[in-house]
């Protein structure tokens, strides 16, 4: 193989290159046209100051550029220039050659190791070719010919990716198998990183009904193959996959396990990733978002975009690829239809971020506290900042102020642990006075029963309970008591003495709505179902009120017509009832979770699921009881309201649907006159 | 009972065959009605005129001044315009057959004046002076031409006159001349000498540095040297949209910022810096024209950047909720008088400062800003805005969060005060019950958790007394679902008859009512001595209004003016205000910065910045924000233009919730430091040029810029990471240094 490289000094007729750049570097562009987005609290999405800013545009005669590859011991920019079949270099003095011109066909993939050797993923030739530091072919793998390799399997190289013993790393298109790994002699090793078919809820059921036939004709179940892969400096290999919604990132350890474990924003129509030396991920996706995570997979920056109505800088056409500069400190991201590089340059501000970052990563949390409370004064609502203040706090025995930053950076487990000690000092604290208390109760109680025996010190308390008792209302919110003490009696004496009434039921049924608001502002931070302020109240009163309600009159029609004795407003009332130990000892047990951490978790739990269960025997006992029936006749009888819940839900959105649509349909009738009259 | 079933069932399974029918006719009828649309929208070339030679020696001399000789071509309008002092001659018209040109943009460069016209088809076409079935009737006049141009076959008729006067060319067509006459044609646009200056290809380099300069944001230059990278032109709608013809504010998708509009209607080209260069004011009609600007590569070989004035638009009238409908054409003609003005610069003012100077000059005979400065020696020269309240929702009902309440408010301001932040205003935000959110756009009362009514009276005459003025934010556009008492009356109303609501949950208010909204509270605010009031939005939202008399955007302009001059007080801001305002403000806030950085945009220019400083004080956009605050204290050192902070005494994560969760930063204990180093290097650089005006402004060394102002003090900006030899001084890197006297 002959060496084909070419110096170049003016490439676009009548300009000199250096003018170019002169103009495209010298132009100050301040801030970006787009905005910067991070992690804020509650899962939300918020503003920050811009991270990138878009530097200049490299361009060159390039042609449909797909890949890049951004040397950072030389300076040298690799574009793997596909339309032109060929390997456009930048030298650091912005100066271009040309490499592999002739001995390629269609370039998707570069990559250049250490030693300078580059490796072109050469879709068109089906091979890898590499290249040594000046230009020369030293080597072509083609498909490998082991049996493992699969006889089906083809070897269409678009990305590749080196790592330090010389394995090479191929992207092939339509490889369900994942990465292709082959060693530096091109001998096929094995696949890493493939990717799971995922099966949906419905893909289930329809595999359960389908015939053979049916289920081969529907289901390709065939997992994606990755688009783009990326090593960092130990060696781990990082792919992203475009299409999926899960795990499209991922970062695999030796044994092919993804080891990167975050609930943070990523694209689904990832396309490119890229590592910097700290291990921070660069990732671009369809839409031209470009998106920085560290190296745990939490979401730092998202900025960008695809070309909106108009054609500004820092937007891009079609991006193909990504690069990174040393530590961050510049991108690249290939445009592939503008057949030009844009170039994004850091600023101070994300610069800072990284910092602290590095410090958080290698758990220097207490040694980059100052940086992180310099970014949290330069944005508020960087979640990370506060999450890794809290455990610098922590770290530093300051419970309680990294409770309120655990507690901003919604890390429950952070706050429990934090809580625990805090609960702990105080209970070391007050242990005496505690026991002291305990103590003095007992006394006092004794003492009062004795003074009560001797001179009928309490008798005004019991007269007041005898004369509560004769208030009737009273008495039939007391029955409550009465039935978690005898529920089977209680049913029948509701039913025959009339012991609760339908206004006291009515009382109870407001109560349990009540409760529901009570408890969301009660529960305590660990155990509760989220913010109430961003809770609608609305919708927590009607996810209430209407199952129940539901119950309530499917429960008695469903009973009429098996023969059931109860009346309506005997269900109504049995089932309010029969909810007693919900209403009595939820708001307790609500309470209690205040001073638990995740270590207690199982009181939390079991006390919830002990007052749930023993409400839905109750309602069980009370079917049976009131409408008297035998076992199998309650079971069915509740199988069957609950199957006519269901359908009554059916057929009311069914007609809302048709209301709707009627509804739309004159309206636009009544503005189409308006407009023409 | 089964009959009674089955009855049953054959009744609904009736209704439900109806309801599907009825479903599927709805939906086809909207289709065609969308088809319809589509083929109003298409706009394509017209009937070829035909193409001629070359049509140099048609000229003919029109008038001539000391300054200028204007020569025209009676058949094309095209005309040539000598400078006398710099002897060059600027073509007006394309005069050579261009191989490389189809016929339609052939027949439209050659022309003086070209219009578009809708046909009976909808289809949208150019109709050049220069095609065939126009009849010119040219009378030339003392200082020009006045030519009657009749298109016969369209029925449009419609009289040009050009004038010279001085160093300036005025061009324009008046409102009364324009004639129609045949309903099937209808007028759209017109285009007045697009050509004007226009050059061919890439400039090369020992041509000499050329630049196109469009008004979008501070200002923007296309570079003639370059060859684009972009496929679309600049298109700027002079004044921002136009809500009323449809259209919604904030249409960005993704992450995109709103682009910047055009809030000066001016536009020009150096085809050689330093030699000869214009710069056209849109003198009539400004709020019914944009500017455009092709840089070669775009649709032709040529640089050229023109005015284009619409006299009919489409609209989208939707026909169901859903969003449906039909594109129409606007049945009246916006009526107004097309003009635009030419000023021809030469030798060392043919650059964009001398651009904006000449501008300035024209602007102020024009009475459109102040002749004299209103900047006195000790006016503010740092902005405070402090976010007063917010509301916050609950899960029951609403919260009003005090950010900062009054006592903060005068803590913070001594604490400046103390730590020599002297000259300064202060701007309060969310001050009326209901905080920033909750309160527009009635201003009274105030909420009682920022401080008693009371206390505010002592609190403003305290601070007014050290030439510190409080202005009280407020906006009268904008009125949220929340605010009761509005009714169908008072919402501005689009030309599709839809209200006007720029967000969801919120409409925009009838200029005549924001106008008596603000008179009716103008006896309250001065109850409260509250005589400094800054307005938001009024200054850059333009309007039509289509609700009972239609209200154009010229009314509307004649609303803000008049709102502003009738009810003087102490002192009015406004947050980026169009030219139109300029002459009736004291302070204007938020003057962009930069531009919209579209991709033809080679480089940003200050251009707002030359045109106002020395006539009114202004203020940069809020620092909080900033990713690099060194680089943005060094732009606005160039820029001339003074910090703003958003302060809150609360930590602003209390806002992430409600409608203000945009600021992410705001604590005074956070920013201190940074204000006082702001003032200490921004303030008291550019109180050397208090008052004064740009001279000129240069980049002496890539990254390095040479301002000089009209009281000879120079100062020199450096962006580069490496020190700067200048005039013999030694500019530090990222840094600045302010020369007395002159060099």
């Amino acid at each position: 193989m002959h060496m084909r490289t070419r110096k170049f000094d003016g490439v676009i007729p009548g300009i000199g290159i250096a003018f170019i750049l002169c103009l495209l570097l010298c132009r100050p562009v301040l801030a970006a046209p787009y905005l910067t987005i991070t992690q804020g609290p509650n899962g939300e999405i918020v503003d920050t100051q811009t991270a990138y800013e878009p530097d200049r545009i490299i361009r060159f005669e390039l042609n449909q550029p797909a890949d890049i590859y951004y040397d950072d011991a030389s300076g040298r920019l690799y574009v793997a220039d596909q339309g032109n079949a060929r390997i456009a270099v930048m030298n650091a003095d912005g100066s271009w050659q040309l490499i592999g011109e002739g001995e390629l066909m269609s370039p998707q993939g570069v990559y250049v190791t250490p030693d300078g050797n580059i490796y072109v993923a050469d879709y068109g030739q089906k091979q890898v070719v590499v290249f040594d530091a000046d230009g020369r072919v030293v080597n072509r793998f083609g498909r490998p010919d082991e049996p493992i390799y699969g006889a089906k399997n083809d070897f269409i190289p678009k990305k590749v990716a080196v790592d330090k013993r010389g394995n090479i790393y191929v992207i092939s298109e339509g490889s369900i198998n994942g990465v292709v790994q082959l060693d530096a002699d091109g001998d096929f090793l094995g696949y890493v990183g493939s990717n799971d078919t995922s099966l949906s809820l419905k893909m289930i059921i329809q595999r359960l009904l389908f015939t053979e036939e049916q289920r081969s004709q529907l289901f390709k179940t065939t997992p994606p193959s990755p688009t783009s892969l990326v090593l960092d400096g130990q060696g781990l290999l990082y792919t992203v996959t475009e299409g999926v919604d899960d795990d499209g990132i991922k970062k695999l350890n030796i044994r092919g396990d993804n080891i990167l474990n975050s609930d943070d924003w990523a694209s689904n129509l990832l396309i490119d990733i890229d590592v910097d030396d700290r291990g921070n991920i660069y990732t671009v996706d369809a839409f031209g978002w470009i998106a920085v995570y560290d190296s745990f997979g939490h979401l730092l920056f998202v900025f960008g975009g695809i070309d909106p109505r108009y054609e500004r800088v820092g937007f891009l056409k079609s991006p193909a690829a990504i690069d990174v500069e040393g530590s961050g400190e510049a991108l690249y991201v290939v445009d592939r239809d503008r057949g030009a590089i844009q170039r994004y340059r850091i600023t101070p501000f994300a610069a800072k971020v990284y910092e602290a970052v590095e410090g958080y990563k290698q758990g220097l949390y207490v040694e980059s506290q100052s940086l992180w409370e310099d970014i949290l004064r330069m944005n508020s609502f960087f979640i990370l900042s506060h999450q890794a203040l809290a455990k610098a706090y922590f770290k530093q025995g300051m419970y309680e102020e990294a409770l309120t930053s655990f507690r901003l950076a919604e890390d429950r487990d952070g706050y429990s642990d934090a809580y625990w000690n805090i609960r702990n000092e105080w209970l070391q604290n007050n242990m005496v006075w505690l026991i002291v208390g305990v103590i003095a109760l007992l006394v006092i109680r004794s003492l009062l029963r004795l003074l009560h025996r001797r001179y009928g010190l309490l008798r005004p308390l019991a007269l007041l309970r005898k004369r509560a008792g004769e208030v009737r209302l009273l008495r039939e919110l007391g029955f409550v008591m009465h039935v978690l003490r005898h529920p089977i009696d209680a049913v029948r004496e509701l039913k025959e003495y009339r012991r609760a009434t339908v206004r006291s039921a009515t009382i109870l049924y407001v109560w349990m709505l009540l409760l529901q608001v009570i408890l969301i502002h009660v529960t305590g931070y660990l155990f509760a179902i989220g913010d109430p302020d961003r809770i609608h109240l609305p919708s927590l009163l009607l996810i209430t009120a209407v199952p129940l309600l539901a119950w309530v009159v499917m429960n008695y029609m469903v009973s009429t017509i098996s023969d059931g004795e109860g009346r309506f407003s005997e269900v109504y009332i049995c089932t309010i009832y029969a909810l007693s130990p919900y209403l009595v000892f939820a708001l307790p047990i609500a309470l209690l979770s205040n001073v638990l951490t995740y270590n207690e978790a199982f009181v939390y739990e079991y006390a919830m699921f002990a007052i749930t269960g023993w409400s839905l025997l109750l309602i069980l006992i009370m079917i049976k009881e009131l409408h008297d029936y035998t076992l199998m006749q309650t079971i069915r009888n509740v199988l069957l309201t609950l199957f006519a819940i269901v359908l009554a839900a059916l057929v009311l959105f069914i007609l809302a649907l048709l209301f709707s649509q009627e509804i739309e349909f004159i309206r636009s009738i009544i503005q189409e006159l308006r407009n023409r009259g | 009972m089964v009959n009674a079933w089955k009855r049953s069932a054959a009744i609904w399974a009736f209704l439900m065959l109806l309801a599907v029918s009825i479903a599927v006719l709805a939906h086809a009828a909207s289709d065609g009605a969308q088809a319809d649309g589509a083929s109003a929208q298409a706009a394509s070339d017209s009937p070829a005129p035909d193409a001629s030679a070359d049509r140099s020696s048609g000229y003919r001399q029109a008038a001539e001044n000391e300054l200028l000789k204007l020569y025209v071509h009676p058949e094309t309008m095209g005309i040539r315009v000598e400078n006398k002092r710099t002897g060059y001659v600027w073509h007006g018209a394309l005069d050579v057959k261009d191989e490389r040109l189809n016929k339609t943009w052939q027949a439209f460069f050659e022309s003086g004046l070209t219009i578009e016209y809708m046909d009976a088809k909808q289809k949208v076409s150019m109709a050049p002076v220069s095609s065939e079935g126009v009849t010119v009737n040219l009378e030339e006049v003392a200082d020009g031409f006045t030519a009657r141009i009749a298109y016969e076959q369209l029925g449009i008729e419609l009289t040009l006159q050009v004038r010279i006067a001085g160093d300036a060319v005025h061009m324009s067509v008046p409102e009364e001349s324009i004639h129609e006459s045949n309903g099937d044609y209808r007028l759209q646009s017109l285009y007045l000498y697009p050509f004007f200056g226009a050059t061919k290809g890439v400039q090369e380099e020992h041509e000499g540095k050329g630049y196109m300069l469009i008004p979008d944001g501070s200002g923007a230059l296309i570079s003639l040297n370059e060859r684009t990278l972009a496929s679309q032109p600049y298109i700027g709608k002079v004044y921002g949209p136009d809500l009323g013809m449809g259209g919604s504010l904030f249409s960005s998708e993704g992450l995109e910022l709103e682009p910047e509009q055009v809030y000066l209607p001016a536009f020009g080209i150096a085809p050689r810096e330093g030699a000869d260069a214009f710069i056209s004011l849109i003198t009539g009609g400004a709020a019914y024209a944009e500017i455009r600007a092709y840089p070669s590569g775009v649709t032709t070989d040529y640089n050229w950047t023109t005015a284009r004035w619409l006299y009919r638009e489409n609209y989208f009238q939707p026909t169901d909720r859903k969003g449906n409908g039909v594109t129409l054409n606007q049945r009246e003609l916006n009526r107004f008088d097309a003009a635009r003005t030419i000023m021809l610069l030469g030798g060392d003012e043919a650059d964009y400062s001398g651009m904006a100077k000449r501008l300035r000059q024209e602007l102020t005979a024009l009475g459109m800003i102040p002749a004299e400065s209103r900047e006195e020696a000790d006016a503010p020269a740092l902005r405070i805005e402090f976010i007063a309240a917010e509301i916050k929702r609950r899960m029951i009902g609403h919260e009003v969060i005090p950010m900062t309440t009054l006592a903060e408010m005068d803590e913070i301001l001594g604490d400046l005060v103390a730590s020599g932040v002297e000259r300064m205003l202060a701007v309060v935000r969310g001050w009326s019950e209901g905080g920033i959110t909750g309160s527009s756009p009635e201003h009274f009362p105030i909420e009682r958790k920022v401080g008693g009514a009371g206390e505010w009276q002592a609190w403003i005459d305290r601070y007014e007394q050290v030439g510190i003025p409080i202005y009280f934010y407020t906006n009268y556009t904008l009125v949220d679902q929340s605010a009761g008492g509005y009714g169908k009356a008072d919402i501005a109303q689009a030309i599709s008859r839809q209200q006007i609501a720029p967000f969801r949950g919120s409409w925009l208010l009838r200029p005549d009512v924001t106008r008596r909204l603000y008179e009716e509270e103008l006896g309250q605010f001065k109850r409260h001595h509250m005589t400094h009031v800054a307005f938001d939005w009024l200054g850059r939202l333009l309007y039509s209004n289509y609700e009972r008399s239609p209200h154009t955007r010229e009314a509307a302009i004649g609303a803000y003016q008049s709102m502003l001059a009738d009810n003087r007080i102490g002192g009015y801001a406004v947050y980026r205000p169009n030219l139109y305002l300029w002459n009736y403000v004291d302070q204007i806030l938020e003057l962009p910065m930069g531009s919209s950085k579209f991709l033809l945009e080679t480089e940003e220019v200050p251009f707002l910045q030359l045109v106002l400083k020395g006539t009114v004080n202004y203020y940069s956009p809020v620092s909080n924000f900033q990713a690099d605050a060194q680089e943005a204290r060094l732009r606005m050192i160039d820029y001339g233009s003074y910090p703003s902070f958003i302060i809150t005494a609360r930590d602003p994560v209390e806002l992430l919730d409600t409608g203000s969760r945009w600021i992410y930063t705001s604590r005074y204990s956070v920013w201190k430091d940074q204000i006082i180093e702001e003032y200490r290097t921004v303030s008291q650089a550019l109180m050397a040029v208090r008052g004064a005006s740009f001279e000129k402004r240069e980049e002496v060394h890539p990254g390095v810029y040479r301002n000089r102002y009209s009281n000879g003090v120079t100062i020199y900006v450096n962006y580069t990471q490496a020190e700067a030899k200048v005039d013999g001084v030694i500019v530090p890197a990222q840094g600045y240094l302010v020369r007395e006297g002159s060099s």
